[in-house]
């Protein structure tokens, strides 16, 4: 077998070999892209289990907010100071919420509904962090998974209309800010 | 003298460039670099790819590139220009392009009409023959430069993708990973475009330019 073929048969594996690993990406990434829709069964039994051995628990507190004039406080919930955001979620509406999952890199929980209250149209549910120093209300630039938990903290869903550029508080009246 | 041309070369890619700019990826300039350090050398193919993204890096309407990206993206193009003055080299391409010259002399070559009677058939087996040795040199140039174009944009994407996380994850793996699965859109769309690019158009432009005389600059060992 002259040189040039196994150049060409050489040439020819590297770029099937290529081919095969860009399928597998694009496979990957449509995976992670398209989400997996939720209710988070497994990770409810384990919130509402009851209290985990020899975690530190802290007081936070929650409003939801369901955008007609309906708010509900969840004052002082004592969780463990391990939680984030969504797990507290979860354990505060007793797992009546349904997300969508989108795999890594992302690794994060879209929450579509809570207490039955679903988004539709350009309504959908966001959430915000009180700034205690300011005593103002932050849009959060990171997805509830990516909250973590502190002692006193409070955190606000709200049900409102999707303006990217000027996303409405969680309370009417309320101070916002662009970050605590 | 060679230094004339990386501005040559340059302001066709950046022209190419924003008139196709409403397709992402899908661009010439990367085979404008490969057929000019395949043509001209090293020297100027990188200085034909740093200059166009000196250029195209800051003024885009997509917006400025930052300066580590940027510097991802000189060090990706620069590949092309490095796979250029290696294929160079080889035994493959040169006689390959040796072999598209002489196809194409021989189809230009005149007939003599000796006997009148069978010229017409001769004349028609002759030319069909050397179409055939032609189109069958060009399918193994385009074969080539295509998949050593695909090679390279995969080689860019992956380090340009890279450049991208690097100071964004935690760790070199991890930035490559994320680099490779996020930016897969793009990677697929620019190298199919380069692949069709590479074969159509290269193979083409080396030729012809062997063709009329244009001297490959050798470097003394």
């Amino acid at each position: 077998m002259n040189s040039h073929r196994i150049f060409y048969i050489v040439l020819g594996i590297g770029a099937l070999a290529i081919a095969s690993a860009q399928v597998g990406a694009f496979y990957y990434f449509e995976r992670s892209n398209s989400g997996t829709a939720s209710n988070a069964s497994i990770l409810c039994n384990y919130l509402t289990s009851g209290n985990p051995a020899r975690v530190n628990m802290i007081g936070v507190n929650v409003l939801i907010s369901y955008g007609n004039g309906t708010v509900k406080w969840y004052n002082e919930t004592i969780v463990p100071s391990n939680w984030n955001a969504y797990m507290l979620t979860l354990y505060l509406t007793k797992c009546e919420v349904q997300s969508v999952f989108y795999g890594p890199p992302l690794s994060e929980h879209f929450v579509t509904s809570i207490n039955g209250v679903s988004n539709h149209d350009s309504v959908s549910w966001s959430i915000w962090i009180l700034c205690q120093g300011q005593n103002a209300w932050a849009y959060s630039q990171v997805g509830v998974d990516l909250i973590p938990l502190t002692n006193g903290m409070t955190l606000a869903w709200a049900y409102e209309p999707s303006t990217p550029g000027n996303p409405q508080p969680p309370l009417s009246g309320a101070k916002s800010v662009g970050s605590c | 003298m060679r230094t004339v041309l990386i501005p040559v070369f340059t302001a066709l890619s950046l022209a190419t460039n924003y008139a196709m700019i409403d397709i992402p990826n899908v661009k010439l300039m990367d085979a404008f670099v490969f057929v000019a350090a395949f043509l001209f050398g090293l020297e100027v193919g990188i200085g034909t790819a740093i200059s166009i993204w000196a250029v195209y890096g800051f003024i885009n309407p997509y917006g400025q590139d930052d300066l580590t990206l940027l510097l991802f993206l000189m060090t990706g193009e620069c590949l092309y220009a490095i796979e250029g003055v290696l294929l160079r080299r080889t035994s493959v391409a040169r006689e390959l392009i040796v072999k598209q010259i002489q196809a194409k002399k021989v189809v230009n070559r005149p007939v003599s009409y000796t006997d009148s009677s069978r010229g017409f058939v001769v004349r028609f087996k002759g030319r069909a023959r050397n179409l055939f040795n032609n189109a069958r040199n060009y399918g193994r140039m385009s074969l080539l430069f295509g998949l050593i174009g695909f090679q390279a944009t995969f080689a860019y994407d992956v380090l340009t993708n890279f450049g991208s996380w690097v100071f964004k994850t935690s760790s070199l793996y991890q930035a490559f990973v994320i680099g490779m699965i996020t930016g897969i859109p793009f990677a697929v769309l620019h190298e199919a475009s380069n692949l069709v690019f590479f074969a159509i158009v290269v193979p083409p432009a080396i030729a012809a330019a062997k063709r009329v005389g244009l001297q490959i600059q050798e470097k003394s060992s």
